[in-house]
């Protein structure tokens, strides 16, 4: 084998003057290239304001938010703003829009990873100029973001997450969307530690933020009782079965089952428990999971008595107005996405905003737009079962959630709503 | 030599243009094209570049395939984050420090990749990117990396004495640009000594190099080693701009773009990197410019009631990029400029074809046979 | 005890599942020595397609429909693309499978959209579960395993009692040689894919009820597959059916008797596997030692 691949070194010297120098020619061609893409890219010009009243003009209102919207599993997400945000706020752009200014709403693609979050989040503010941004949806996510658009002053509107850390501490401009997560699982608790005073629980719970919440609420909903935790089994969010985790969960003797999953995995654990281990024993599953989808996926027969909470209407009610409404709204705005709970959240949310924008008035800053957000107390949207209540020091729209429990394969509710403060 | 050529006065120019780039939004021409968030993107460019150097070190120059880069970038965000939350520890202390402790990881790393070659080495790279997200969150280390919700530090922020000339976005372009432009000139210089012949050599054929008296075992461990290394680097900064890190931030799907890019920039070049940084920084740019011009729409071809979006597709886009790129531009991009430029097909057109036709080209490897150069150096 | 083989049987319902993609895997290793990234999404795209085709036809009649299309898939994927990285080096084929990879699940993102959809098992997989005593299993993992058994066996039957399959071992093992011989080494190639393809449908068909219908079904079970593939050797059949079931005991074991001190460790402890296999003994438990040609 000839050695031609060791050089002299005046083979290489050689070399180094003839072809050789730092890339000067590849940067030049990058540099041109990139030089397009950024014009090109800023073709789209934005109205320039003050910071108070960036993003509203006399005719346009720029709202924004960032979702994952591919290449991740949480895409199953989208249709919450794609549907539900933006079907509302062009129906209300319809009806002639708020005070005489239609809603422009940005959609940005995060992927769910929080680089890209933290990357058109910036986009939003320093680019598109949006007034607001609404419902942006993950905690890892969103916890970059929410540094930044505080920092700004951006109202940071209805986060689609239930960390308790966005709204503990109180920030002026930040307002929750989900109820938290720690006071659903509270709920939840005290719903146990109630109907079975000396449960032996077992967790299933997903190894994150999320289910971390949920286990930390649930304790505090047992604290004064005797409900026992007997076994904790964690998941990573990527796994769909979930056989061997309730394999030990039954082992370990308990005699409740609670679910902090998502739906997949939720259904997953409905129907091993039932169908394979044919373990009877009460579950209760996080709001997140009380859905249609949640049902179709464990199969209407085992997801029998299952029992979680809800604040949303659940889309198959055709006979509530409010419901059948939504269903039109969908059919003409919402790019033909089906109704489900997901498209329900999404208008709840729109709704908070638009009624917020209303409040506002003509005048609209920021600073009253805020102020108007934190008015809305006993306020019902179209889709809510319950009202919201935020002030000054309470940034949660949802403290109050109804009970509800799966019965002929639908979510019925019973029970009275119960309530907590989620801060004080 | 002559002291003064095209080339250096070129390169005195992109010097200069670098330099000066976070000031550019204020001049009349460019406050069209340009602003704030431009500076933001830029800083990203320059920790990429630096990132990417690695990945192209290991996967480009060495031929080790590793998917596992992002795991690795992590590794090093995690060790800059914890450092400087929890000791207090000075933002260039830690990310060196970040660097030599990723780049000792690296290294031991190499030790079993050793035994690995091809696709099994693919597969266990992969394997380490899947579970680093829950070792991370394991017990005992939990503590430190504050297991799921990661870690938060406090916004960086320019310090005391440059405040007054220098914005915060400012302050971060220039702490990043600064490392990234001196560890591309050590890979360039890398590259072109006995260390960088000897990871081609490694790369083209392994037991010929071994024939040649070229210490195998060490040289892929010092591939690994010196990836590594770029790769904590290229973390420490990511953390100290981003202020944020958690187990999900570096996933598979960005071990798949740098991949991407990589191949398509150019493998085993170093302007091919500094091309990579560049569609890895723009390519949401670059995806909304197809979409707006409706390339990504087919209508009729999704379910009825499904929304129809161009993001969707995004992943379609890059897995078709990467596919046609290793098959007819194996070179990427960096390797196409060079041709066209020094092969001049333009003459070749004018007198006719010449010469055999050219074999099946492969991905960044030398394609005419181990008897002619190792591609030429640019 | 009675619970011990419990989660001995748990850990085989679940070693199952890994089994039968990790077939496919073997498969498509053995045909072409191409390790094929994108397997899991390939099988989920194909049981997206038997999705559409279920609102309309009965289980089996659809499974077999599916089979034929994700064959002629698979078989036209190694004519157009991976025919032109084959003779070059692993890093091309490796990058080819993985943009493969984002590819397949960009569409099915795309066309059927991110929300989970039920998927039905076939009836005879279906009802209530076997028990013998205090241990359950669930009929659906009782038909998975045997389904893997029969996949393996015809497989078996196949690459060492037909001619064809003779074939396809001998181009796998020295292309240039069966060139000679007059083989045609491409339609060979075509083969292993379409078969990859099927029996990765296979799979994707029979786990969809378990991990409900959607474009990332496979993420968490794939890493755990090229585990099993891996430690029982990636060019063994038989093996990729041990290593499964080998893999989901050991998780299982791990998840119960490990995870409560450490936390949960199973894709940690995949990784491990992998790793240890492939230093200590890189032809997996029953793989055999592959020759390279210098």
């Amino acid at each position: 084998m000839r050695r031609t691949w060791i050089r002299s070194r005046n083979d290489a010297r050689a070399a180094r003057s003839a072809g050789g120098g730092p890339p000067w020619r590849a940067l030049a061609l990058a540099s041109m290239l990139s030089a397009v893409l950024v014009a090109g890219g800023c073709a789209k010009e934005a109205d320039k304001a003050s910071a108070n009243r960036t993003g509203v003009s006399d005719t346009e209102i720029v709202l924004g938010t960032h979702f994952p919207l591919s290449q991740h599993l949480a895409a199953a997400y989208a249709p919450i703003a794609t549907a539900g945000m933006k079907g509302y706020f062009d129906y209300v752009n319809d009806q002639g829009g708020i005070n005489g200014r239609k809603i422009r709403f940005v959609i940005a693609d995060d992927h769910y990873n929080p680089p890209d979050t933290a990357e058109v989040v910036r986009r939003l503010v320093e680019q598109d100029q949006v007034f607001a941004v609404v419902g942006g949806l993950g905690t890892a996510t969103h916890s970059t973001a929410a540094a930044f658009l505080e920092e700004r002053g951006v109202p940071d509107m209805f986060i689609l997450s239930g960390a308790s850390k966005f709204t503990d501490p109180v920030v002026k401009t930040r307002f929750g969307g989900n109820p938290d997560y720690i006071t659903e699982a509270k709920i939840l608790g005290g719903y146990i530690a109630k109907e079975h005073p000396d449960a032996k629980v077992a967790l299933i719970l997903q190894n994150d933020d999320f289910g971390a919440d949920g286990e930390k609420g649930l304790k505090q909903g047992f604290e004064g009782s005797s409900v026992r935790v007997v076994s904790r089994e964690p998941y990573e969010s990527l796994e769909n079965d979930l056989t061997s985790q309730v394999q030990r969960a039954k082992n370990s003797g308990a005699d409740v089952l609670v679910a902090y999953t998502l739906p997949p995995q939720g259904a997953n654990v409905v129907k091993v428990a039932r169908q394979v281990l044919n373990w009877d024993v009460p579950i209760v599953v996080t709001g997140v999971d009380a859905t249609g989808s949640f049902i179709d996926l464990a199969g209407a027969e085992s997801a029998e008595g299952v029992v979680s909470v809800l604040f949303g209407k659940q889309a198959y009610l055709t006979s509530d107005p409010d419901v059948a409404a939504h269903i039109e709204i969908m059919k003409k705005y919402g790019g033909g996405a089906p109704p489900s709970n997901l498209t329900v959240v999404g208008q709840a949310m729109a709704e908070f905003t638009v009624e917020a924008l209303k409040r506002a008035g003509s005048d609209l800053t920021r600073e009253r737009f805020v102020e108007a957000a934190e008015s809305l107390r006993g306020f019902r949207c179209s889709v809510c079962l319950v009202p919201i209540s935020m002030s000054p020091s309470d940034h949660r729209p949802f403290e109050i959630e109804v009970f509800v429990k799966v019965q002929d394969g639908k979510w019925v509710a019973f029970g009275e709503p119960v309530g907590f403060e989620s801060t004080k | 030599m002559a002291l003064i050529t095209r080339r250096r006065i070129a390169g005195a120019a992109i010097l200069a243009l670098v330099a000066v780039f976070p000031y550019l939004y204020q001049l009349r021409p460019f406050d069209a094209v340009l602003d704030p968030f431009r500076t933001f993107q830029v800083t990203r460019l320059a920790i990429w570049l630096v990132v990417l150097m690695g990945l192209n070190l290991l996967t480009g120059y060495s031929g080790q395939i590793s998917l596992g880069h992002g795991a690795l970038v992590a590794i090093g965000a995690y060790t800059a984050a914890v450092l400087m939350h929890e000791f207090g520890v000075p933002v260039v202390l830690a990310i060196l420090a970040a660097g030599l402790f990723t780049g000792a990881i690296g290294f031991l790393i190499g030790y079993p990749a050793l035994r690995l070659t091809g696709p099994y080495l693919a597969i266990a790279t992969l394997a380490m990117m899947l579970a680093l997200p829950q070792m991370l969150k394991l017990n005992g280390i939990r503590e430190w990396t504050g297991g799921v919700s990661g870690i938060l530090l406090t916004t960086p922020r320019a310090p005391a004495p440059v405040d007054a000339f220098l914005t915060d976005r400012q302050w971060l372009y220039y702490s990043c640009m600064v490392p990234a432009l001196i560890m591309t000139l050590l890979a360039w210089n890398i590259t072109r000594s006995y260390v960088g012949r000897a990871f081609i050599a490694l790369r083209d054929t392994e037991i010929g190099a071994q024939q040649m008296g070229i210490n195998v075992p060490l040289y892929k461990m010092i591939a690994f080693a010196l990836s590594a290394f770029y790769a904590g680097i290229g973390g420490g900064l990511f953390v100290f701009t981003e202020a944020f890190m958690s187990p999900d931030t570096f996933d598979v799907n960005l071990s798949i773009t740098m991949l991407v890019v990589i191949v398509l920039g150019g493998l085993t070049s170093i302007g091919g990197t500094i091309f990579a940084a560049f569609v890895m920084t723009f390519r949401n740019d670059f995806v909304d410019q197809l979409a707006s011009i409706g390339i990504l729409k087919l209508p009729g071809a999704v379910l009825p009631g499904q929304e129809q979006s161009p993001d969707t597709l995004r992943g379609a886009l890059y897995g078709l990029l990467l596919i046609l790129t290793v098959i007819f531009l194996p070179r990427g991009l960096a390797g196409f400029g060079r041709d066209v430029s020094e092969k001049r097909p333009w003459e070749r057109l004018w007198r006719g074809r010449r010469g055999p036709p050219r074999p099946l080209p492969v991905a960044g490897v030398n394609i005419n046979g181990p008897d002619t150069p190792a591609e030429p150096l640019e | 005890m009675g619970e011990f083989i419990q989660q001995v049987a748990t850990g085989l319902s679940t070693g199952s599942v890994y089994a039968v993609l990790a077939l496919a895997i073997v498969l498509i290793y053995r045909s072409t020595t191409v390790v094929n990234f994108a397997q899991g999404e390939m099988a989920t795209f194909s049981t997206f397609i038997s999705w559409a085709w279920l609102s309309r036809m009965d289980f089996w009649p659809a499974f077999a429909l599916t089979l034929l299309v994700s064959a002629a898939l698979g078989a036209a994927l190694e004519r157009v693309v991976l025919r032109r990285v084959e003779d070059a080096p692993v890093l091309n084929s490796v990058i080819v499978t993985l943009g493969l990879f984002t590819m397949f699940n960009s569409l099915a993102l795309w066309r059927w959209g991110g929300v989970p959809k039920p998927f039905p098992s076939p009836a005879i997989f279906s009802g209530s579960p076997f028990s013998m005593g205090t241990i359950t299993i669930s009929r659906l993992n009782i038909g998975i395993f045997c389904m893997s058994l029969v996949i393996m066996a015809i497989l078996f039957v196949f690459l060492n009692y037909t001619k064809l399959g003779l074939a396809m071992r001998a181009t796998a093992e020295n292309p240039a040689a069966a060139r000679m011989v007059g083989i045609q080494v491409g339609q060979m190639l075509s083969v292993g894919w379409a078969l990859s393809a099927a029996v990765g449908a296979v799979a994707g068909m029979l786990l969809a009820p378990i991990l409900s219908l959607q474009p990332s079904m496979m993420f968490g079970i794939i890493i755990f597959a090229f585990a099993a593939a891996v430690l029982g050797g990636l060019n063994s059949l038989p093996g990729a059916i041990l290593g499964g079931l080998t893999l989901g005991v050991v998780q299982n074991m791990a998840g119960t008797y490990v995870s409560p001190h450490t936390g949960s460790i199973d894709v940690t402890m995949a990784f491990v596997v992998i790793v240890l296999v492939l230093i200590v003994r890189p032809t997996g438990l029953l793989g055999s030692q592959q020759r390279r040609r210098v």
